[in-house]
C-alpha cells in the first residue's frame, strides 16, 4: 500500500544540483498514453498540464475558459478529464482526476499533482533530506474517518 | 519448480509493459542517467534508450512514438538551473 520514489538530482554546468519531488505516472486518454514525471505540488489546488500534454492525449477541450493563477500571473485554463496511473513495483492505482489544461501552447511544464483528486487519495510524505517521497494510499473508510475528525 | 515460477513471473512482468501497464523501466533507467546534456529538454526513453529529445513535449512525443512501436514512452522534462517557483 506504500510507493517509494527517490528524487532525482540533475547536475548543473555550474556543478549545482538541483532535486524536485517527481514520481513517474502515466497519463492516458483512450488509446493515447505515455509515461512522464510529474511534479508533486502540495500548493496547488488541483492537478494542471501544458495545452501540448492535453492535445497528445486528445483531451476534450471544450470547456468553459476559467483563470488559474499562480506566481507568474494568471492564465487561461479549461478543466478536462485524465486518467492517471501510478506504479512501484506490484503496486498500481489509476484515479480519474479534474485537470487543469494551461492554455498556453509556449509553455513548457511537467504535469503537477495537485491536492484535489490526488493528495486527497494518499498520505504523502516528503524526506528532503533522505531525497525520498512516500505515497501511501488512504482507503475510502480512512478518508472518511479524517474528515470525521476534523 | 520454483524456477520455472519466477521465469514464468518475470516474463508476465515484461509482457505487461508492452500491454499497456506501466512499468519503471524506463524510468529507472532516467533515473539512473546523467540527464544533465538535456537541460531544459523534454527526453524520451523507450526500452532504455534515449530515442529523442526535444524543447518540445509534442515534437518530443511525435519522434517517440515514431521509434517505440508498441512500447509505451517515458517523456519526461529535464530541469534546468534556474530556480522554479509556482
Amino acid at each position: 500500500m506504500v510507493l517509494n520514489f527517490k528524487y532525482k538530482e540533475v547536475a548543473n554546468p555550474d556543478g549545482a544540483k538541483k532535486k524536485r519531488p517527481m514520481v513517474p505516472i502515466t497519463l492516458s486518454n483512450g488509446d493515447v498514453s505515455f509515461e512522464t514525471l510529474a511534479l508533486l505540488d502540495s500548493g496547488a489546488d488541483s492537478t494542471a498540464i501544458s495545452m501540448e500534454m492535453a492535445e497528445v492525449l486528445g483531451l476534450d477541450l471544450s470547456g468553459k475558459r476559467e483563470k488559474s493563477y499562480g506566481i507568474g500571473g494568471t492564465v487561461d485554463s479549461i478543466t478536462s478529464r485524465v486518467n492517471i496511473s501510478i506504479q512501484k513495483g506490484h503496486e498500481h492505482y489509476t484515479m480519474t482526476v479534474d485537470a487543469k489544461v494551461i492554455m498556453k501552447d509556449d509553455i513548457q511544464l511537467p504535469p503537477l499533482l495537485g491536492r484535489a483528486g490526488f493528495f486527497d487519495e494518499f498520505e504523502i510524505t516528503f524526506n528532503d533530506h533522505k531525497k525520498k517521497i512516500t505515497l501511501k494510499k488512504l482507503d475510502v473508510v480512512n478518508r472518511r474517518f479524517n474528515k470525521e475528525d476534523d | 519448480m520454483a524456477s520455472i515460477q519466477v521465469a514464468i513471473t518475470f516474463i508476465t512482468y515484461h509482457h505487461e509493459s508492452d500491454s499497456g501497464v506501466c512499468v519503471a523501466t524506463n524510468y529507472d533507467y532516467y533515473m539512473s542517467m546523467d540527464v544533465s546534456p538535456y537541460a531544459g529538454q523534454w527526453v524520451a526513453i523507450c526500452d532504455e534508450k534515449v530515442v529523442a529529445y526535444s524543447p518540445s513535449f509534442k515534437d518530443a512525443y511525435r519522434m517517440a512514438k515514431d521509434k517505440c512501436g508498441r512500447s509505451k514512452p517515458f517523456i519526461a522534462m529535464v530541469p534546468t538551473s534556474d530556480t522554479m517557483i509556482l
